[in-house]
């Protein structure tokens, strides 16, 4: 096999040399995983090898205050459509003889940014295809509160004429502390551009495969709770669904609904699912947990109690308002299997509720008395 | 543990490397081999670490048994416990499931409602290479072709060694015996640079090249319907550098490994699509494995003494077994049939010394030699026997199907394998008069720092041959 004899009879090299080359070694590797980084992105997502994107790279702000898509940009399985939406490009003025479904929504219909076209609004557009000509647009994108649909509607998504509005709300945030504006001052909205390691794609892949072991998540998320909750008053903290939380989400809810329908477009609403039950197993409280990094205000009992109550109120307002209703959360809210934690879907979860959907489309809609 | 993950490469290998080269003493390095293989093969399933410790117990026991005993009988009889044991084991987690199906089915064929239990035994992974390990042990042991070990620990570290744990290569005793009796004294510098540089030469078939194919091969053949006759002729040629550059990249990384303790593991695959025959083809694939196969089944059976018949009807058997030892499976042992009519054709008209075929082109016969075993794949890969017939029949008519969109990059990925596993040098022909050059180590670090994004990335798979 050829086992090498180097070195035999030469001097032995230094330590520093010896350093300095395997630093050299090391270098190269690193450079080695950013150059594969980028040439496996192109050539199996065609990111051009020397663009740099970014989660916030997709977005640019807008005059309304609000960020859109940025058309054309891509993150990692992302790709933003013309229209600044996760997909497939669509046209921009409506097509002939086609009907133009939106999906308003936060991360639980964006999708998980590791997969293309597992998201269920892509789901369902291929389990349309080939039957009567549907145009589906996926406006969704994460964090944007549902307070704040009514306003990012008027200001940029009504321009595309939809004829049905499917709504996921991400209900929890009405429990933020200080619940956002329902809509941001006109001219404020900011994309920042990337720092350096930002820029390094290895990076992020790296970030993304590296896992904190658990036992030290809980603990860091533990700490982070107790420092937000330190020093507040006992009734601080929502130990129930808080009525007055329901009730401006009810009202916010009313108030899009009827925002859609000013335009000549019709709703539909989801009701939210989550992972846990009501009154929360053993096993629910690690992810209750971990959804109150953002909501810390509610107990774990509060948190889910409120997420019930957000979807029965959801149905009473789509009752009372003649709007169809699609009940993801009668169907799944409780069974942990369909979750990846409290609130995103399982690829296979996306499907069922891709389908939910497309069973309820072909059923008659709800009519006033 | 898989050598193309991070856990492997960043924590367990510097932690091995480290304290191994941080002990003084053979024993010491023996003890801890022993160890990291446990804990390397554990990782995965930490139950069966006792199922490898049991089989290795045994076979050291005989082996020592083997030292003192004089008497034939007896020492055939400490040769035969043994094997018995390891291949009940084997046909246990391997077959049982395998068998009692088969039987029931044959029953319900003759109508007699066998209805015997169908035991779905989870196959402890490596379980057919540690066997062939302690089998050629012993038997080498009763034949006098090695010297048994009195060190429990050095025959602990040759079962368990993790480079060639749970994939091979069958790395026989006598190949690696005098690694492991002088391993206190292994130089380590110079091990280093070319362990480092196979462990490149195998990543860069593994991750960059099967991984890549894989992305393809996968979701178009779990599609196999849908494929018409170019989709499946693309699909069957991807899948056939797919698993020669998931094992071979294995077996290359497994040298690499190998050297940086020591231990010089042999070659496994030959550029085996530069065959010329089919009988050339098994000098060149899974090398390790058909060797074991000839020294320790063909020629016990009787070889090519006597008669031509008796030669083929040799052959056959052994292919047939070789088959079986890949999978619990009818298609591994029609897979194993084929090769085995294959060889028997080759010799048939080739005549006894060759002579047939010397006038033959060697750029035809490598053709030849290549369609039939990209046709022997199909029945290697595909889940059941109607599979295989209908990727066969899509192949061999004109089918209408669809051809997915990326039909084009797939096309390129394959051609470009293509070119590599033809006239590329492959890892023992690269590292033949190995110098640590500069060129040769950056490019060794580039290939593994590409290697290292693919494998963050989403695409990392298990090697292949670890379900056999």
């Amino acid at each position: 096999m050829g086992e090498s004899q180097e070195n035999a009879g030469k001097p032995r090299r230094g330590f520093l040399s010896g350093l300095l080359a395997w630093g050299a070694f090391g270098l190269v590797v690193a450079a080695g995983c950013e150059l594969g980084s980028r040439v496996d992105d192109w050539f199996f997502d065609r990111v051009p090898v020397t663009s740099n994107p970014t989660f916030t790279g997709l977005f640019m702000p807008h005059a309304s205050g609000f960020r859109v898509g940025r058309p054309y940009a891509r993150w990692k399985k992302v790709r933003v459509n013309n229209l600044g939406m996760r997909g497939p490009d669509v046209p921009e003025a409506r097509t002939a003889g086609c009907q133009r479904w939106l999906f308003v929504g936060a991360s639980e219909t964006f999708g998980e940014p590791f997969v293309a076209d597992h998201e269920y609004p892509a789901v369902l557009r291929r389990l349309l295809a080939g039957g009567p000509c549907v145009e589906i647009l996926n406006s969704a994108f994460p964090g944007i509160v549902p307070r704040q649909f009514n306003a990012y509607y008027k200001a940029e998504l009504a321009r595309h004429r939809p004829d049905l509005v499917f709504i996921y709300p991400s209900t929890h945030f009405y429990l933020k502390e200080v619940l956002p504006p329902p809509a941001p001052e006109p001219g404020t909205a900011r994309v920042d551009p990337p720092g350096l390691l930002d820029r390094l794609r290895f990076m992020e892949r790296l970030r993304d495969s590296a896992e904190v072991p658990a036992p030290l998540q809980r603990r860091r998320v533990a700490q982070w709770i107790e420092r937000q909750v330190a020093g507040k008053p006992a009734d601080w903290q929502y130990r129930s669904a808080p009525a007055d939380r329901l009730e401006i989400m009810d009202t916010e809810l009313r108030e899009f609904l009827q925002t859609i329908r000013d335009t000549g477009a019709e709703p539909v609403i989801l009701t939210h699912a989550v992972r846990v039950q009501r009154v929360p197993r053993a096993e629910d409280f690690a992810d209750l947990r971990a959804m109150r990094v953002y909501v810390p205000r509610p107990t774990e009992e509060g948190l889910a109690d409120f997420e019930y109550a957000a979807a029965e109120r959801t149905r009473q307002v789509a009752a009372d308002t003649h709007t169809r209703v699609i009940d993801v959360a009668a169907r799944l809210s409780g069974q942990r299997d369909r979750f990846i934690d409290l609130v995103h879907f399982t690829p296979e979860t996306h499907e069922l509720v891709a389908g939910m959907i497309a069973d309820a489309m072909r059923a008659p809609a709800p009519r006033e008395n | 543990m898989l050598f193309n993950s991070l856990i492997f490469l960043f924590a367990f290998l510097p932690v091995t490397y480290l304290v191994f080269w941080s002990l003084r003493s053979t024993r010491q390095r023996h003890i801890w081999l022993t160890i990291t293989g446990y804990v390397f093969y554990g990782y995965w399933d930490p139950r069966f670490c006792l199922l490898m410790a049991f089989t290795t117990l045994v076979s050291y026991t005989a082996g020592r048994a083997l030292l003192g005993e004089q008497d034939p009988r007896k020492r055939r009889w400490i040769m035969i416990a043994p094997i018995c044991v390891d291949l009940s084991l084997l046909g246990f987690f391997k077959y049982a499931g395998f068998f009692t199906r088969s039987l029931n089915d044959l029953g319900d064929f003759l109508g007699w409602q066998a209805d015997l239990p169908v035991l779905d035994v989870i196959l402890p992974i490596g379980i057919s290479f540690y066997t062939f390990h302690t089998i050629t042990y012993i038997v080498d042991a009763y034949r006098g072709v090695i010297t048994p070990t009195r060190s429990f620990w050095e025959f602990g570290a040759y079962v368990s060694l993790f480079s060639q744990l749970v994939a091979g290569p069958i790395v026989r005793f006598r190949q690696i015996e005098k690694d492991l009796e002088n391993v206190g004294h292994a130089q380590r510098r110079s091990g280093l640079t070319i362990g480092l540089s196979f462990l490149a030469f195998g990543m860069f078939e593994k991750v960059i090249v099967a991984d890549s194919l894989a992305h393809y091969v996968d979701p178009w053949l779990a599609n196999y319907p849908e494929l018409g006759t170019a989709g499946t002729w693309l699909a069957v040629l991807g899948y056939t550098f797919q698993l020669y550059f998931d094992f071979s990249g294995y077996s290359t990384m497994a040298v690499g490994l190998g050297l940086m303790f020591g231990l010089r593991i042999p070659q496994n695959f030959n550029s085996p699509y530069r065959a010329l025959n089919p009988s050339d083809f098994w000098r060149r694939w899974h090398i390790s494995l058909s060797t074991v196969m000839r020294d320790y089944l063909y020629i016990p059976l009787g070889g090519n003494r006597g008669t031509r018949w008796f030669m083929y009807r040799n052959l056959m058997i052994t292919m047939l077994l070789g088959g079986l030892w890949h999978g619990a499976n009818w298609t591994f042992v029609v897979w194993g049939a084929y090769h085995g009519a294959l060889l028997v054709g080759y010799h048939f008209v080739s005549g006894k010394d060759g002579e047939n075929t010397a006038r033959f082109p060697g750029w035809l016969g490598q053709l030849i030699t290549f369609v039939l075993v990209v046709v022997g794949w199909v029945f290697f890969r595909a889940h059941d026997l109607p599979m295989a017939m209908e990727l066969l029949h899509n192949m061999f008519t004109v089918q209408a199907g669809s051809l997915p969109v990326e039909a084009l990059q797939f096309g390129l990925l394959i051609l470009l394998a293509a070119v590599i596993a033809r006239w590329a040098p492959n890892s023992f022909e690269y590292h033949e008069k190995f110098r640590p050059t500069m060129v040769r180590m950056a490019t060794a670090a580039l290939i593994l720092g590409v290697s290292i994004a693919l494998i963050t990335g989403s695409r990392a798979s298990p090697f292949l041959y670890f379900q056999f």
